[in-house]
Order: structure tokens, then sequence, then C-alpha cells
């Protein structure tokens, strides 16, 4: 099952050790998601069992990197279902609006972004993460979250831009009237 | 004029027109024309520079994560597969017996895709339901059941649904309410296969105030695997049983007091990586 295996003919699935080299990059993404670096990882170890308990029935369509994000997405996913309610009302009523940037680069300047993300809905910040960050292609990403490739495109499109409007301390009309494609699908 | 005349007039570019000469999602004549048109464009080179801006600052801000050390609890799940990899790969050691010949160990690859705690029971297609045999009468229940279900709905076209598999969290909370028990639809995304929906069925036997489920999937050739799901009052676990009849493959076990059966017109083998995903999913 493993390949570089003992060479005694199995050839679905991945090896352990091709795993494990793409655990940083789950956890970053991760943690990019939830904010929260001990829930990011109790995330990341149930992607690391699941993958670990399945990985015979791989069979090399797409990437791993996209296979493992897959499963990330449906666990976490399958947790947010378990508790919609409460993480809904936490992003759009509870949090503070970003700090006003005063215009200083650097640190006050990744805090806004931060901010802003954790203010993103999460189909939108898992688009940007997955292409911006992770560096997937727009089907991969697609193939990931399980949507249409023009769904993934438009969430990613107002998510930038969503995020733009957060950070920008100089709020300009030309810019507000790029906002578009809000009532796109997802 | 507002900006989405200005848009169709060609004078300016659209937000999804950058994303996709971003991403690479064009051919090199497309991209040469955006390109050129978003030198004319002012307000795209200030997007295209504030997306760069965008995406240095999620780097600044996550890519610290990729270097630190890697949790214990992750680096011992790691341990813990790589042992249980090994004795996989030498001969039949738990089963207390003399090695196997040579000629089984060729066959051990197909083992070894089975949980090592999963008894494969094999039954060619003139023995029926010979599986039965090895299972007490009423176990065998769901494997004639899940074959009848999947005869009659896997062929319908528009109707082999009651519920879609678009709404996944509803289909789940309305099974799982028939059933009596919690169920998620196994996603067998990384088998090819999408879930399609779900239905209810009545138990051939069993408590009256019980009844089945079925998950229907589909893969990108338009081939059907069905999953059912019916209570076993008497409870008990099994392994793995295959049952082969009519050229329809099926798997069935039992666990916690709930029968699965996987039914599909596949080889073997296809049902067999069906099976064993939605076991551990399951699980």
């Amino acid at each position: 099952m493993a390949r570089g295996g003992s060479g005694d003919g199995g050839t679905a699935g991945v090896a352990i050790d091709e795993i494990a080299a793409l655990l940083p990059a789950l956890r970053r993404h991760a943690r990019a998601m939830l904010g929260d670096a001990t829930a990011a990882d109790d995330l990341v170890q149930d992607v690391l069992e699941r993958a670990l308990a399945t990985r015979a029935q791989w069979r090399g369509e797409g990437s791993l990197k996209g296979w493992l994000f897959r499963i990330m997405v449906n666990l976490h996913r399958d947790g947010l279902r378990r508790q919609a309610a409460r993480i809904r009302l936490v992003q759009t009523e509870i949090l503070p609006d970003p700090p006003v940037s005063g215009g200083q680069e650097g640190h006050l300047r990744l805090r806004e972004v931060e901010a802003a993300m954790r203010r993103l809905p999460d189909e939108q910040r898992q688009a940007l993460l997955l292409v911006a960050l992770e560096g997937l292609s727009l089907s991969e990403a697609a193939a990931v979250v399980d949507v249409p490739e023009g769904t993934l495109v438009s969430r990613l499109g107002r998510a930038r831009a969503a995020l733009r409007e957060m950070t920008d301390e100089t709020p300009d009309p030309r810019r507000m009237g790029r906002l578009r494609d809000g009532s796109g699908p997802g | 004029m507002s900006g989405d005349e200005r848009e169709r007039n060609g004078e300016r570019v659209g937000d999804l027109a950058l994303i996709a000469l971003r991403h690479g999602r064009l051919g090199a004549a497309e991209t040469r024309d955006l390109q050129a048109r978003v030198a004319r464009d002012p307000a795209a080179q200030d997007m295209l520079a504030d997306w760069d801006a965008q995406d240095d600052a999620l780097a600044a801000l996550y890519d610290p994560v990729v270097s630190e050390p890697l949790p214990d609890r992750m680096a011992a799940a790691l341990e813990a597969a790589r042992r249980a990899e090994a004795p996989l790969r030498a001969p039949l050691r738990a089963a207390a017996r003399p090695a196997p010949p040579p000629r089984a160990r060729r066959d051990f690859g197909a083992l070894r895709r089975l949980a090592a705690s999963v008894v494969l029971v094999t039954v060619g297609a003139a023995g029926g339901w010979g599986a039965a045999r090895y299972a007490p009468a009423q176990q065998a229940a769901p494997m004639t059941a899940a074959m009848r279900a999947h005869e009659a709905f896997s062929v319908e076209k528009v109707r082999a649904v009651e519920v879609t598999g678009d709404d996944r969290p509803q289909l789940e909370r309305w099974l799982s309410k028939r059933l009596g028990h919690e169920i998620a639809a196994p996603d067998l995304g990384a088998l090819g296969f999408r879930l399609m929906g779900g239905r209810v069925l009545p138990m051939d036997n069993g408590p009256m105030d019980r009844v089945a489920a079925m998950f229907l999937y589909e893969d990108d050739q338009g081939r059907r695997a069905t999953l059912y799901v019916a209570p076993q009052p008497e409870g008990g676990e099994t392994a793995f049983r295959f049952v082969d009849k009519d050229g329809m493959q099926g798997f069935w076990w039992v666990d916690r007091g709930m029968g699965y059966a996987v039914v599909g017109q596949f080889p073997r083998r296809v049902v067999e990586d069906l099976a064993t995903a939605i076991h551990a999913q399951l699980g």
C-alpha cells in the first residue's frame, strides 16, 4: 500500500512520510482558519489520524495535499455543524471592529489584517487561505471545498474585496464600486 | 457612466478577470490581452498591488507556524502508524500458525488493504447467500435487504433519493432521526464517489417501529454505490463479510447494534475500498 514500500505489488495508498511532510502546511492552514493554536492542532490531529487510517484507499487522484486538505475541510465543517449557532454569533456580533490604523506599516498593519481575517465568513477565509497562502490552484481549491470553480473564484473575490475594505484606512468610493459579486453562490 | 458599463466597454478590468489573471487560469493570448488592459487601468493595478500586500501579510502572520516543532501527539500518531505497518509486512504472524507458503505471501497485498482485525469471507456467485453460514441468520439480513434496495433504487435516474445530498446536514439529521441512531453520511470523495442523497426504507424484519436508511453515491461515470444501514436489535459485532450475487458485490458488517452494507456493481476491489473507507469514517 505504501509507495516506496517493500515492492510487494501494492500501488494504491500513500506513505506515512509523505503525510508527515505535509503536516506543517496543514497546521498553518488550521491556525489561520481557527485562530486558536490548540483548537487548530486538535483539528490537525484528527486529520492526521483519519489520513493514517484511510491512506490505503487514496488512489492518487489529484495531489496528496489536496486530499489532506479535503479531509481537514470536512472535519472542520463537521465540527462547525455541531456548534454552528455559537460560532456564528461570535463571528458577527461579539468581535470588536478592527482597530483603526494610524497609517503605520508593520506590526499594526498585520494585527489589522489578522482582525479582518477573523471577521471574514469561514468559506471566504478558507478560499483565500487555500489559494493565497497554500498555493493551491483555483481548481484544486474548488475540489478541496467541493464547490464549482466559479463559486470558489467568487468567494476568493469577495474575500479579497472585504479584506481590502476592512484594512483600508482611507475608503475610496472608486473601490467601493468594485465590491460586487456579493450575491453569488455560497 | 457606471462602473459596470465601463467594465462592459472594456475600459475597466473586473475583479474576476483579475483573479483569473493572477492565478494563471488564462491562455497566453488572453493573458497578454488582459495585461494590456491592466496597464491602462490604474484601479486594477492598485488592486493587484493590494492583493500582493494581502498575500505578504498572510505569509507574515501564518508562515511561522510551519517552523514550529511538531506536537508530541502528532509525532506519536506517526510513530504508531509506522510500527503498525511493520508487522503487516511480515507473514500472518497474528494467526499463530506456521508461516504461509510463498504463494500466500504474494496474495498478501489484498489482505493488507483491510484492517488487521477484519476477516474476509469470500462467497462465489454460485454460493448465493452462503455468507450466512458464517453468521447468525439474522445478521445476513442487512446484505439481503441492501442488495434489494440497491437493485430497486440505483437504476432510478431522477427519483433515486428522497432527500438529495446538496443539504448534507439536513439529510443527516433526518436519517439519524428516523434510524434512531446518529449517522453522518460518509465522504467518499477521495474514492471518486459523490453523495447523491438518501432515503428511508422499511426493514425486512425487526421491530415495526424501526426503519432502515440508504445513502446513494455516484462516480463521475454515473456508476452507483449504496450504503444500507439498519438497526440490528440483537447487537453484536462481525468482521467484514463479502457477498457476490448476480453481478452485485457487497460488503457488510455489524458494529454496535447497527448493520451496514455497501453494494455496487464494481470489481470487488472497489467495493472493498468503499467499505473500508466507510468503516473507518463511521468508526
